[in-house]
């Protein structure tokens, strides 16, 4: 059951919908590690985590998770994952221990004892209403049901987005040690790349449905560089050398995929490391190479 | 099972309150209505009725028609619960969220079927009862046959419910399902207009096949009691309604089986079938 090394694989992923299109979408995300899925809204995000739990029905493509096919073994699948999504799918009325009594039917694995800890880690009431709740208390009560049934992959949507800092902060030292555990994966979706660039082990971006960098997070911010240039030195740059330009009236800065070849070939130029969110934004704008 | 428990309890709990209202709503009425049988019988009423023939033979048929409404408000009640549900599951994102979980479209055909089993099982006590009340109060002997086709109303609940969910289930989206619970709603309708249309379209049929009739009888006893020329009017309505209700009456309960089992499935079909956004 456990015999894999991947906990997600998916290759060439295509869904078509009227003005969009999630285009052969391939990556992995290695068992034991957290991967941050990075775009901006509409990039493909969240089709790509909606097929990959077979909410909708892709056109293509191939998709394994945990080792087995997300369709046909689907029931299985679903009882050792969990889902966190960006609005709390759980009806208001409800109260924390009306949740754990709902799940506990449903996941065969369902943990009172882990689900109790959480919610005295995270302060949360057991008899107050969900509608009660404010936004952090309900992402977190949500994040306490996905990990009380001893689940091996965890797919977040968005799930830190509008959540203050010190809330997700706190969030993400429990996905920290829910990664302690070697068979523990996260797949974390998210355009704060702040939260990413602190956890993540492997990052991949999306943009406009078609995978624009995926790898290991330090290697993708070790190969890439923000090159800052006059705009004399930008003029006799090689185009085929950088991703984008940002031009602004004192020069470019210029996103560059390879640095150490770029170091060497623009030896007087300097190359600062760049982050995730540079990175994200150079890349979207890679379609006008220019732009300011 | 433990799965198709634990929906069936997130859905009971849903509509607790709901549920309590119908209860309170259908009780009060039907202690309403008793007291008017009541009174009838023993009270204020029984002198009116004891006095004037004519109020007699009104609350003769309104003893007939309470419990048919009674039965009608019942049958109403029960398959109140349905829009409601999947409306709160798109609402709340449960709709999307139950798609991310392990539980196979039939665990969720099977919970909600049960619910309106157990919903159709309440409303069939208080109808029996209330039924049961009304033949006290109006000193007539309880009968298989009035007990059965009193329950006739709510065999129209499932088929309702069955419509809102070949529509609604599939919807993920607060905008889809606006959209197809408006189609739904529409099919519903045609549904109730056919079922009135057929027999208003019978009696209409009879009632133009006997007009000469009719006219050859006033003329000839200008002056029958009024009784007698209803009687002559609609007598062979009545027997023919009365006998296609005694034909009827056996297949009420299997009726309201079948289109649980049928609401089941389109459940199932709908929900395997859902909305893909």
């Amino acid at each position: 059951m456990s015999d894999y090394q991947n906990a997600i694989e998916i290759r060439d992923l295509t869904k078509k919908y009227d003005g969009f299109t999630l285009d052969h979408v391939s990556f992995d995300v290695p068992r034991g590690s957290i991967m941050g899925f990075i775009g901006q809204n509409g990039a493909g995000k969240t089709t790509t985590i909606r097929a990959l739990l077979n909410i909708i029905s892709a056109d293509s493509g191939e998709i394994r998770l945990l080792g087995l096919d997300h369709i046909k073994d689907e029931i299985a699948v679903k009882e050792r994952i969990a889902v966190v999504f960006d609005e709390m799918p759980f009806h208001e009325i409800f109260t924390a221990r009306e949740m754990a009594r709902i799940f506990r039917g449903i996941y065969p694995k369902w943990d009172d004892a882990a689900f109790q800890n959480l919610l005295d880690r995270f302060q949360l009431p057991q008899k107050k209403r969900i509608g009660k709740f404010s936004k952090g208390m309900k992402m977190k009560l949500q994040i306490a049901c996905a990990l009380s049934h001893g689940a091996e992959l965890l797919v977040m949507d968005e799930a830190t987005t509008g959540l203050d800092p010190v809330v997700r902060a706190e969030i993400l030292d429990l996905f920290l040690e829910y990664l302690q555990d070697d068979g523990h994966s996260i797949l974390m979706s998210s355009h704060i790349t702040s939260d990413l660039e602190k956890i993540a082990d492997s990052v991949c971006f999306i943009d406009r449905g078609r995978i624009l960098v995926s790898g290991y997070k330090d290697d993708v911010l070790a190969s890439h560089g923000l090159l800052k240039c006059t705009k004399s030195d930008y003029a006799a740059l090689d185009r085929a050398d950088f991703i984008s330009a940002r031009l602004s009236d004192f020069g470019a800065e210029v996103l560059v995929s390879d640095r150490e070849a770029a170091a060497k070939k623009y030896s007087g130029l300097l190359i600062e490391p760049a982050t995730l969110d540079e990175i994200m934004v150079y890349y979207v704008n890679q379609g006008k190479k220019e732009w300011s | 099972m433990a799965k198709i428990r634990s929906l069936l309890f997130r859905e009971m709990r849903i509509q607790r309150k709901q549920i309590l209202a119908n209860i309170i709503s259908c009780t009060g009425c039907a202690v309403l209505f008793s007291l008017i049988m009541l009174s009838c019988r023993i009270g204020n009423l029984s002198k009116l009725i004891a006095e004037n023939d004519d109020a007699a033979g009104a609350f003769e048929i309104v003893f007939k028609l309470l419990p048919v409404m009674y039965s009608g408000l019942c049958a109403a009640c029960a398959g109140i619960y349905d829009q409601g549900l999947i409306g709160s599951d798109v609402n709340s994102g449960w709709a999307n969220y139950a798609c991310a979980i392990p539980v196979r479209p039939r665990d969720r055909a099977a919970a909600r079927t049960a619910f309106a089993g157990i919903m159709y099982l309440l409303n069939i006590l208080l109808i029996e009862l209330f039924y049961a009340a009304s033949c006290a109060a109006t000193g007539k002997p309880l009968s298989a046959f009035g007990m059965s086709v009193i329950l006739l109303p709510l065999a129209f609940a499932p088929l309702m419910s069955a419509v809102l969910h070949l529509f609604t289930m599939r919807a993920r989206t607060q905008v889809t399902f606006k959209k197809e619970q408006i189609k739904a709603t529409a099919v519903q309708m045609l549904l109730i207009f056919l079922a009135g249309a057929i027999p208003c379209g019978k009696l209409a049929q009879y009632m133009t096949d006997r007009v000469s009739q009719i006219g050859q009888y006033m003329e000839e006893h200008p002056f029958a009691p009024q009784e007698d020329q209803l009687s002559f009017i609609f007598g062979d309505v009545l027997e023919k309604g009365n006998e296609m209700l005694h034909r009827i009456a056996p297949w009420v309960i299997p009726a309201i089986v079948l289109l649980l089992a049928l609401d089941y499935l389109i459940i199932c079909y709908a929900a395997r079938k859902g909305e893909r956004v």
